[in-house]
């Protein structure tokens, strides 16, 4: 971990041909699992290393959240169930759907602006993504106004409290996320992409997918379990 | 005591800071963290708490209005030594810096100030007002939160955009400044809520925003005493002396 915050933290400034050459250099020289697959050798740590200490400390926000969200379930299994059951498990599961799309089309997005091969298709794949995010949040709207309607409000109890703030949480991770999709089609549509252009894509879309896994957690947490 | 010594003693105000804050609060002392209190207190529970702690009350304002001082040689710290990032331009997000800490500051002092004013006359105080009183201590420190992000946030940015071949902080702790900005945000929702996680008494407004944001002022501190300690012959830049006047950024 020290030496990879070293390396990155050196090479910041000023990046160097050779840098960026070594940075491009795994995929186009040694593809480390069959064909094409865009994979890097081992060893590399996808963006800077301080987005991790970001996304783990993050994580850490959620691992509290669900002990304390579990902790008060088992204190009041009933009125979290008869609650649970409220929710349109439709509206979930679209939205699952939508953050699964976008996930894949960064994926996606990054391999084409990694492999070089078809840049005309990198900010196509990263436009999908944010529409996919937009619908998720048009999707929300009618959600917390569907609930809202019913007069099923954050202090109505314990379950719709901890609703509201993990969804509303998570929310504002995807629209800091969607400003990161933003970021990440600007940079995909530059003619020419450096070696920190590409740590700088690969930060922003590990944060993205950790805004798809939070849901992946989130929806059977909320939606499902009984 | 040499200038480099009392510039790593300013590191060390945080971790001070921290000690001081958290002593004041916990049994048995002041008794606010954990609150012995909760949202749905009766006045009458609150008036019994106060009339029987009235000297740990009072002692634990006194220890924490002495531990705020030490909160914003801390602070000036950070924005001192971010300050020759920009150099050759104005040193906005600095400024940014030390307008943040005299709100933070005043925050945490105006805190024990309401912890002491609560504990000066509880004896023959109304017990409704002194609820009152007491719901006002806890919206003071919990509810000042996103002066408290922004302030962070100039603090990364600085350090996310430091090119200086010795960078005065190491680029990681960029994020942990983010980290801090984005995860803190938890406690502001306690205005809406009198039961549950993000009551005042609750995990989300009370305990983890705490957690959060003392570990963010021990990183720094420490990084702070890292920083003064290998700035030897880096600063001359950020010398007032020596600072161009106009924009000289070559780009």
């Amino acid at each position: 971990m020290s030496q990879t915050t070293e390396t990155s933290a050196s090479d910041g400034p000023e990046v160097s041909g050779s840098v960026a050459a070594a940075a491009r250099g795994p995929i186009a020289a040694e593809p480390t699992d069959g064909e094409g697959s865009g994979r890097w050798s081992v060893g590399h740590i996808p963006g800077e290393a301080g987005i991790w200490i970001f996304i783990l400390g993050d994580m850490t926000l959620y691992a509290a959240l669900f002990g304390s969200f579990i902790y008060d379930r088992s204190a009041h299994v009933e009125q979290f169930n008869t609650s649970s059951a409220t929710l349109h498990t439709a509206f979930g599961m679209v939205n699952t759907l939508l953050l699964l799309v976008s996930s894949i089309s960064v994926v996606y997005g990054i391999r084409s602006v990694r492999e070089g091969l078809n840049p005309k298709r990198a900010p196509l794949f990263f436009k999908l993504a944010f529409l996919c995010a937009l619908g998720f949040v048009v999707n929300k709207f009618f959600e917390y106004s569907d609930l809202l309607h019913n007069q099923l409000d954050p202090t109505e109890n314990t379950f719709y409290t901890y609703y509201y703030i993990l969804t509303g949480i998570h929310l504002t991770h995807l629209l800091a996320g969607m400003a990161v999709l933003v970021f990440l089609w600007k940079v995909a549509a530059k003619p020419k992409i450096a070696a920190p252009d590409i740590r700088a894509m690969e930060s922003g879309a590990s944060f993205w997918h950790v805004v798809d896994l939070l849901w992946i957690v989130l929806f059977p947490l909320l939606y499902l379990v009984s | 005591m040499s200038l480099k010594k009392a510039h790593v003693w300013a590191g060390w105000t945080g971790a001070i800071f921290t000690a001081g804050f958290l002593i004041a609060c916990i049994p048995p002392l002041a008794w606010t963290i954990p609150p012995k209190l909760s949202p749905t207190s009766s006045p009458a529970e609150v008036h019994r708490f106060y009339v029987d702690h009235l000297t740990q009350i009072r002692a634990g304002a006194w220890l924490g209005m002495v531990a705020s001082a030490f909160y914003y040689p801390w602070g000036a710290a950070i924005a001192a030594m971010t300050r020759r990032i920009e150099n050759g331009r104005p040193p906005i997000l600095t400024y940014t810096q030390l307008g943040a800490v005299g709100v933070a500051v005043f925050n945490s002092v105006l805190y024990f100030f309401w912890m002491a004013y609560c504990a000066f006359r509880a004896e023959t105080m109304d017990p409704e007002m002194l609820r009152s009183l007491n719901d006002f201590q806890y919206i003071l420190l919990e509810f000042e939160v996103f002066p408290l992000s922004l302030w962070a946030i100039a603090i990364g940015l600085l350090i996310l955009l430091d090119k200086s071949p010795k960078p005065v902080f190491p680029r990681w702790t960029a994020w942990v400044n983010f980290w801090f900005a984005g995860l803190v945000m938890t406690g502001q929702f306690m205005i809406f809520f009198k039961t549950g996680p993000v009551a005042w008494n609750g995990v989300l407004a009370l305990y983890w925003p705490a957690s959060v944001f003392f570990t963010w002022i021990c990183i720094m501190s420490y990084m702070v005493i890292k920083g003064v300690n290998s700035e030897d012959g880096v600063t001359q830049d950020a010398d007032q002396q020596n600072y161009s006047i106009g924009p000289a950024d070559p780009a």
